[in-house]
Parts: structure tokens; sequence; C-alpha cells
């Protein structure tokens, strides 16, 4: 992991397209400014843990679906058979 | 690439009926997870499975959110789907992953983060609907009340 030190007012730069300023900094708590292209997703790290176990979650739950998933299902669906 | 075996023993989702989809950044926290190959789920069923051919141990079982949410809107990522190439939000195929968690276990749908995917050029991103106040696990059945049936009516 990259680890620098930054000041209030200075920045950094990631892949030529991602500007993170330092807006503000006040005890444990950081202020930031993300400039970034449109079509990249920007969202709190707990969220990006979230997703990734749920990820997991439903990979492995798709992976024996015969078994738990789609039973579970049936059972839940209104059949249209 | 799925092979003849996996076909063989899942008669419900014959290999031929199975799309590519490159998803070029992979899932959020997955990188890696780019190739898939989309296949119809059983007869007279909602769902589909995304089977992960870069991950053999990943296949998910995704549905059309509105199944799960009727009024489910991809407007908060309407940014993110620029890379996609559609020429409107509506060609595209829109699916959230569903898990089995808890006892009794309970079916969830990933709202917050779903799979979108332009059919044309078989290409996919999973988006995040970062400000909309949709859930990860959000309910889509509750077999222990009822075996559900009126849950999922509702929902559907």
């Amino acid at each position: 992991m990259l680890v620098l030190s930054r000041k209030a007012g200075q920045s950094l730069v990631i892949g030529g397209n991602v500007v993170v300023t330092i807006l503000e900094a006040d005890g444990d708590r950081v202020k930031i400014g993300v400039e970034a292209p449109r079509e990249i997703g920007v969202f709190r790290g707990e969220l990006f843990a979230e997703m990734r176990y749920e990820n997991w979650l439903a990979g492995a739950a798709g992976a024996c679906a015969d078994q738990v998933l789609l039973p579970l299902l049936r059972d839940v669906q209104p059949s249209r058979a | 690439m799925l092979s003849e075996a996996d076909a063989r023993s899942d008669p419900g989702f014959p290999d031929e009926e199975a799309a590519r989809i490159l998803f070029p950044d992979g899932l959020v926290g997955c990188p890696d997870w780019r190739q898939f190959a989309l296949q119809p789920g059983p007869a007279g069923s909602p769902v589909s499975r995304l089977r992960c051919l870069s991950e053999p141990s990943v296949c998910f079982v995704v549905v059309d959110p509105r199944h799960v949410q009727p009024d489910y809107s991809l407007a908060a990522a309407r940014d993110q789907l620029l890379d996609l190439g559609l020429d409107a939000v509506e060609d595209a195929l829109v699916f959230c992953t569903l898990a089995v968690r808890g006892e009794p276990p309970v079916i969830t749908a990933n709202l917050l983060a779903p799979l979108v995917i332009n059919p044309t050029f078989r290409v996919g991103k999973q988006v995040v609907l970062a400000e909309s106040g949709y859930s990860t696990r959000r309910p889509v059945a509750l077999p222990a009340r009822s075996r559900g049936l009126h849950a999922v009516q509702e929902g559907v």
C-alpha cells in the first residue's frame, strides 16, 4: 500500500483521471473531495466491503443452487407450469 | 467454457443456450470475475443463471430486480452506465443476484449493486446505486411464515 502525507488543500492523482483532494482535516475526521470520470463509481469503503461479501455469498449460493436456492425459490414462487 | 459434462448434469440449462458476457472490470471487490455465461432458469421461473467462467466455483442465480421491486430504477447509476455503449438504458438487461442467508433460510436480492448488461455487445458491469437507499439483502420471500406464496406474489 502506498502511504503518503498530505495537508489540507493538497491532492493526489490516481490513474491520470481521478483526483483526490484533502479539503479539511479536523482531529480524526478528514473531509475529502473526489473528482473522477462519471462512469467510475465512487463510494465508501464500508459499502465496497459489503458488496464484495454479497458477491461471494451470492456466487456460492448459485453454485449449489440445485440443493438450496432453487428448491427454496420453488417453494415461494407461484408456479407458472 | 462449459463442458459437455456440465450440460449433461444440468438438463435445465442446456449449454447451447448459454450466452457469453464479458464484465471488463470484473465485479465489485472481485475484479477477476470477468467472463460469464448467461443461461435460462428452470421453465416457468423468472430467474436465470450467470455462471462465472473465470472462477468455476462461482455461479449466480439472478432475476430482473423489477420482479422484487416493481418500481426499481437505475437512475442513480445512469452515469456509471456510460461505458456500456447502450443507446438507451431501457435496452439493458438488468439483473440482481440472489443469496440465501439465515435460519430458516431466506432468499435475499442485492438491489444495491445490480448487474447491467448490454445484450448487443455482450458486455456487463456491476453498478452501485450508492445513494438510492436500496439494500444488498432485500428479502424476496418469507418461506418460514407460510411457504410464502403471498409474500412473493406481493413482490412480483
